[in-house]
C-alpha cells in the first residue's frame, strides 16, 4: 500500500472513531475502500503502460 | 439531483429494514418520500388527488420504488398509485415522465442468490421486475439496475455500513456508478459531515477530501494515458 493510501487509512480510521453517527462511520468506511479502489486502479494502470511501453513488439 | 421515493408498503413504521432506509434517506437534503399506503389511507374517500401527484413529481430527476417482494412483485398499493396516477395522457400523450430516471429498491426476506435460473426461486430479479423496466421504457424514463436488499435481518454492522452508503449512492449519486462518480459522491457527502465539528476535525476532514481527489486525479490521467497508448497500437 503506498503512503497515501496509508495515511488516508489511518486518518479515515480516526474520524470514525470518534464520530458517533453511523452514517458518518458508514462514509468514513466507504472512503478508505475508496482509497484502496483508487490505488488499485492507478497500480493496475500504470503496470498496463509498463507493459505496452516495453512491448518486444516495439524492439 | 432530487429524488423522491415512492414507498409501497402495508406495515411501513413497523419494518425494521425499511426504518434503517428511512434513517439513511434523511441525511439526504434532496431526497424526499412519499408512503403510498399512507396516502390512500389518510384519504377518507380512500381515492387521492391525482393532478396533485402528478404534479408533484415535475420536480423530481430521479423516481425511486421501494417495496418488499411481495409473490414475485410489489404490494398492491403500488399497483394501484400507478394504475391512478400513471395515466395514458400524463405518460403517453404529454411524455411528462421522459427525462426522469426510474429506480427500485426491492427488499427480500429470502437470498438473492436464490433468484437464478437453478436456484430455489428459478427467476433473476431483473426477470420478475420486467413490468417496471418496460413501464419505464414506455415513459421515456432510464431504467436503473434495480437495488436488491437481501435478508437485512442477518447483515452484521459492517454489511449495514456498506449497504447503507450503497442506498444513499442509488438514491442520489450520478449513474452510472463509475469510480469518479463515487468519488465524487462520496466527497460531496464527506463535505456534509463537516457540519458541528471542531476545527481541527473540519481540517482533518479537507485533507482527507485534498487526497482522495488528487489520487482520483492521477487515477484518471493513467487512464488517458493507457487508452491513448491502446489506440495507438490498434
Amino acid at each position: 500500500m503506498n503512503d497515501t493510501t496509508t495515511w488516508l487509512i489511518n486518518q479515515l480510521t480516526e474520524l470514525k472513531q470518534d464520530d458517533q453517527s453511523f452514517i458518518n462511520k458508514s462514509l468514513y468506511q466507504a472512503a478508505i475502500e475508496l482509497a484502496k479502489e483508487q490505488e488499485k486502479r492507478a497500480q493496475q494502470s500504470q503496470d498496463e503502460l509498463d507493459g505496452r511501453i516495453w512491448s518486444p513488439d516495439k524492439w | 439531483m432530487k429524488t423522491l421515493i415512492l414507498i409501497s408498503h402495508p406495515k411501513f413504521e413497523d419494518s425494521g429494514t425499511q426504518q434503517f432506509l428511512k434513517t439513511s434517506f434523511y441525511s439526504l437534503d434532496d431526497v424526499k418520500y412519499q408512503v403510498i399506503d399512507e396516502l390512500y389511507s389518510s384519504s377518507e374517500s380512500g381515492q387521492i388527488d391525482v393532478d396533485k401527484e402528478q404534479a408533484a413529481m415535475t420536480d423530481f430527476d430521479r423516481i425511486v420504488f421501494q417495496f418488499p417482494m411481495y409473490w414475485y412483485s410489489s404490494p398492491a398499493s403500488l399497483k394501484q398509485f400507478m394504475d391512478d396516477v400513471f395515466t395514458r395522457n400524463y405518460v403517453v400523450a404529454n411524455r411528462s415522465l421522459k427525462t426522469k430516471e426510474l429506480g427500485i429498491v426491492v427488499t427480500l426476506g429470502d437470498s438473492e442468490a436464490d433468484f437464478q435460473a437453478g436456484g430455489k426461486e428459478q427467476f433473476t430479479i431483473s426477470e420478475l421486475l420486467r413490468p417496471f423496466q418496460a413501464f419505464a421504457n414506455k415513459s421515456g424514463m432510464t431504467y436503473l439496475k434495480p437495488f436488491v436488499v437481501n435478508q437485512f435481518g442477518y447483515k452484521d454492522p459492517t454489511e449495514k455500513e456498506q449497504l447503507l452508503v450503497a442506498y444513499l449512492q442509488y438514491l442520489s449519486a450520478e449513474m452510472p456508478l463509475s469510480l469518479e462518480n463515487r468519488e465524487q459522491w462520496l466527497v460531496a457527502r464527506l463535505q456534509a459531515t463537516k457540519e458541528g465539528k471542531a476545527d481541527d476535525q473540519v481540517q482533518a476532514i479537507d485533507l482527507v477530501i485534498n487526497s482522495l481527489e488528487d489520487q482520483q486525479a492521477t487515477v484518471e490521467s493513467l487512464k488517458q494515458d493507457v487508452k491513448m497508448i491502446r489506440d495507438q497500437e490498434e
